[in-house]
C-alpha cells in the first residue's frame, strides 16, 4: 500500500506544478490591469507631484510643505502642530514633514525650534513667541520662533 | 531624472562587482558562461553583501557616501579573488528537459518574462511609495544618513524616527542608491527595487535548477511573480520586501545544501540570514530557526559536518553584534509594539489570552487568501507531505521556515501592545510574505526531490 502511494508520488508533484502554473497564469491578467490601473492614475503628474503622491492618500494638502522647504533654511530645526483647523491628514502632517524637510530637523518641543508649521493647530498653545512667515489660510502657516 | 537612472546603474554595477567577486572566491563563476548565468546571484549577493558591509561602516562611524560604497564593494570583491586561490572551480550542472515538457518550462519562462516586464513598467511610471512605514521612517532614516554623514543620534537623525532600534541595512542599501543617484528623490528607487527584484527570480532560476528540471521550475517561479503580495511590496521600500527576498534566498541556499552538502550554499546561506539578521527585529529570530534546523540535520547525519551549519547559525548573530553594541553605547530606547520579556511573564500571557485566540483566528486567512497569496501555501504543505518520505531534511527546514514566521506573528499579536485587531488589520496583509515568498521558493524543490527516483534518504 505504502509503495503504491510511493509510486503515486510524481504524479501528483506534477500535478501540483500544474496547479501552480495554472493559478500563475490565472492570475497574470488581473495584474496587468492592476498596472494599467496605477499608469493612469500617475498619468500626466510632474515630478513633484510623484514624489508628492504619498499625500494624496492621507488628504494632506502639502502647498505649506512647499512654501517651506522654500522658505526654511537647510539647517533648521522645525516643530509641527496639528489641530481641528486642518480639513485632513492630521496624522499624516508630522512624520511627512520630517521626511519631506529633510535636512532640516524636526523636534518634538517647539521651544527648540527655529520654525513653526502650523496644519490648522493652535499657536498661541505652544508657550513660544513666533512672527508669521506665510499664511496659507486653511492650508496652514508657517511661523518664525522669535528670540 | 535621468542622471539618477545613470546613478543607479553605477550602485548596480557596483553590487554586481562585489557578487561577482564573491561568487568567484567561492568558485562558483569561473568563465564567461558561469558570469552570465549566474549575474542575478551576483546581484543579490552583492546586495546582500554591501548592505551588512555598510551597516557595519555605519555603526564603525563612516559616512555612506558613493566612494566608501565602493571601496566596500572593491574590498569584498578583492577578498573574493583571494580566496579563488585556494577554492577550487565547482560547476552548477543545471537539469536538462528533454521531450514535449521542455515546451512547459518555455510557457512558463514566458509567464515570468511577460510579468517581470510588466512589474517594471509599473516600477518606471511609479509615484512615491503610499506606504506608511516607508516614508515615515525607512525613508527618513535612508535620507538622514546621506544628509548628516551616517548614523546621527541627534534630534531628526536617524535615531528620532520611528523604530529607532531597528537594524540599518534597509537604511543603508536605500542611502547608497541615494549617494549614487546624486538626489533623494524617492521616485527613481522604485526601478531599483525592481532591479533587485528580478536579480532574485533570475537567482532562484540559477540555484534551483542544480536539482529542479525545468518543467517544475518555471511555472513555480511564475506563481512566485505573480502572488499578488509580493507584485505589491516590489517597490514599497519597506522593510518587509527587503526581509521576504533575503529570506527565501537564505531558504534556497539552505536546502541546497540539505540536499548536495557543499559548504558554498552554507556560505551564501549565511550571507543572506546575516543580511536578513540586520533587515528588521523579526529578522534574527526567523534567521536562527533556519541556521539550527541546518544544524540539527547535520547532527544526525553520518559523517557529522558541523562546522559550515554551526557558521551559518553564528552569521545571523555575529552581523547584528555591532548594532547591538551601537545602540546600547548610545541609549538608543527600544521602541517596539512590543516586549520579548513579557513572553516570560505568565500573568501577561494569561491577561491576553483573548489576544492570541483572535489572531489564531484571522490569520489563517491572510496566509491562505488566493487573492494575496494564490495557492503558494497549501501546495508548498502538500509538497512537504509529498517530499518527508525521500527528503525529510529539506522537508522539515521547509516547514520550520514556515513554522517559525506563523508562530512568531503569533506570539507578537499576543504580547503586542497595540489594540489586536488594528495590529493584525495593520500588519498581516503584508508579514506573512516572510513565510509565504519562501514557500513558493520551496515548492519547486520540494516538488522535485518528491518526483526523484528513489535514492537515499537525505
Amino acid at each position: 500500500m505504502v509503495e503504491r502511494l510511493r509510486d503515486l508520488t510524481p504524479a501528483a508533484a506534477a500535478l501540483l506544478a500544474a496547479v501552480a502554473f495554472v493559478a500563475a497564469v490565472g492570475e497574470l491578467p488581473h495584474s496587468l490591469r492592476v498596472t494599467d490601473a496605477k499608469l493612469a492614475e500617475y498619468d500626466g503628474l510632474s515630478h513633484i507631484e510623484r514624489e508628492l503622491y504619498p499625500t494624496r492618500g492621507f488628504g494632506l494638502n502639502p502647498t505649506l510643505l512647499l512654501r517651506a522647504d522654500a522658505l526654511m533654511p537647510e539647517d533648521a530645526v522645525f516643530h509641527v502642530v496639528t489641530g481641528p483647523g486642518l480639513l485632513a491628514g492630521h496624522a499624516a502632517a508630522p512624520p511627512f514633514s520630517a521626511y519631506w524637510l529633510l535636512p532640516r530637523r524636526a523636534t518634538r518641543d517647539p521651544r527648540r525650534a527655529d520654525y513653526i508649521l502650523s496644519f490648522g493647530g493652535q499657536i498661541e498653545t505652544l508657550d513660544v513667541e513666533v512672527a508669521l512667515v506665510e499664511d496659507l489660510g486653511e492650508l496652514g502657516q508657517l511661523w518664525r520662533v522669535r528670540g | 531624472m535621468t542622471s539618477s537612472y545613470l546613478g543607479l546603474a553605477a550602485l548596480d554595477a557596483v553590487l554586481l562587482l562585489a557578487g561577482f567577486g564573491l561568487l568567484v572566491g567561492l568558485g562558483l563563476v569561473r568563465s564567461g558562461w558561469d558570469a552570465l548565468r549566474h549575474a542575478g546571484l551576483a546581484l543579490v549577493a552583492g546586495w546582500a553583501a554591501v548592505g551588512v558591509a555598510g551597516s557595519v561602516a555605519l555603526v564603525l562611524g563612516a559616512p555612506l557616501d558613493w566612494w566608501v560604497v565602493s571601496l566596500l564593494a572593491l574590498a569584498l570583491a578583492a577578498g573574493g579573488l583571494l580566496l579563488a586561490r585556494r577554492v577550487g572551480a565547482y560547476r552548477l550542472s543545471a537539469v536538462r528537459e528533454p521531450g514535449p515538457a521542455a515546451w512547459v518550462a518555455v510557457a512558463g519562462a514566458a509567464v515570468v518574462v511577460v510579468q517581470l516586464a510588466d512589474l517594471f513598467r509599473r516600477s518606471a511610471s511609479a509615484a512615491a511609495t503610499t506606504e506608511w512605514d516607508a516614508w515615515a521612517f525607512w525613508l527618513p532614516k535612508a535620507i538622514s544618513i546621506v544628509e548628516f554623514g551616517g548614523l546621527d543620534t541627534a534630534e531628526g537623525g536617524f535615531t528620532s524616527f520611528a523604530g529607532p532600534n531597528y537594524p540599518p541595512l534597509l537604511p543603508a542599501l536605500e542611502a547608497s542608491a541615494f549617494a549614487f543617484m546624486g538626489d533623494t528623490g524617492a521616485v527613481p528607487l522604485a526601478v531599483q527595487h525592481w532591479v533587485v527584484a528580478a536579480a532574485f527570480v533570475a537567482a532562484l532560476a540559477s540555484l534551483l535548477s542544480v536539482r529542479v528540471r525545468p518543467a517544475v521550475l518555471w511555472p513555480s517561479l511564475a506563481m512566485l511573480v505573480l502572488l499578488p503580495t509580493f507584485t505589491v511590496l516590489v517597490g514599497s521600500s519597506l522593510g518587509d520586501e527587503a526581509l521576504m527576498l533575503l529570506l527565501a534566498l537564505g531558504g534556497a541556499c539552505g536546502a541546497l545544501w540539505v540536499l548536495e552538502r557543499d559548504p558554498r550554499y552554507a556560505v551564501l546561506t549565511g550571507l543572506f540570514l546575516a543580511a536578513a539578521a540586520l533587515t528588521k527585529n523579526e529578522g534574527p529570530a526567523i534567521a536562527v530557526a533556519l541556521g539550527a534546523t541546518m544544524l540539527g540535520v547535520a547532527l544526525v547525519r553520518r559523517p557529522r559536518r558541523l562546522l559550515a551549519p554551526a557558521l551559518v547559525l553564528v552569521a545571523p548573530l555575529a552581523a547584528l553584534a555591532p548594532w547591538s553594541l551601537w545602540i546600547r553605547l548610545n541609549d538608543v530606547p527600544a521602541q517596539s509594539d512590543y516586549r520579548g520579556s513579557d513572553l516570560l511573564d505568565p500573568g501577561v500571557l494569561a491577561d491576553r489570552l483573548d489576544r492570541l485566540s483572535f489572531a489564531a483566528r484571522e490569520l489563517p486567512a491572510y496566509l491562505f487568501e488566493p487573492g494575496r497569496w494564490l495557492l503558494a501555501l497549501p501546495l508548498m504543505l502538500a509538497a512537504v507531505v509529498l517530499a518527508a518520505p525521500r527528503r525529510p531534511a529539506l522537508s522539515l527546514l521547509a516547514f520550520v521556515h514556515v513554522g517559525a514566521v506563523t508562530a512568531g506573528l503569533l506570539v507578537v499579536y499576543w504580547i503586542g501592545s497595540p489594540p489586536v485587531d488594528f495590529y493584525v488589520a495593520t500588519t498581516a496583509g503584508r508579514l506573512p510574505a516572510l513565510a509565504v515568498v519562501p514557500a513558493a521558493v520551496y515548492l519547486p524543490l520540494l516538488l522535485a526531490e518528491a518526483s526523484r527516483p528513489k535514492q537515499p534518504p537525505g
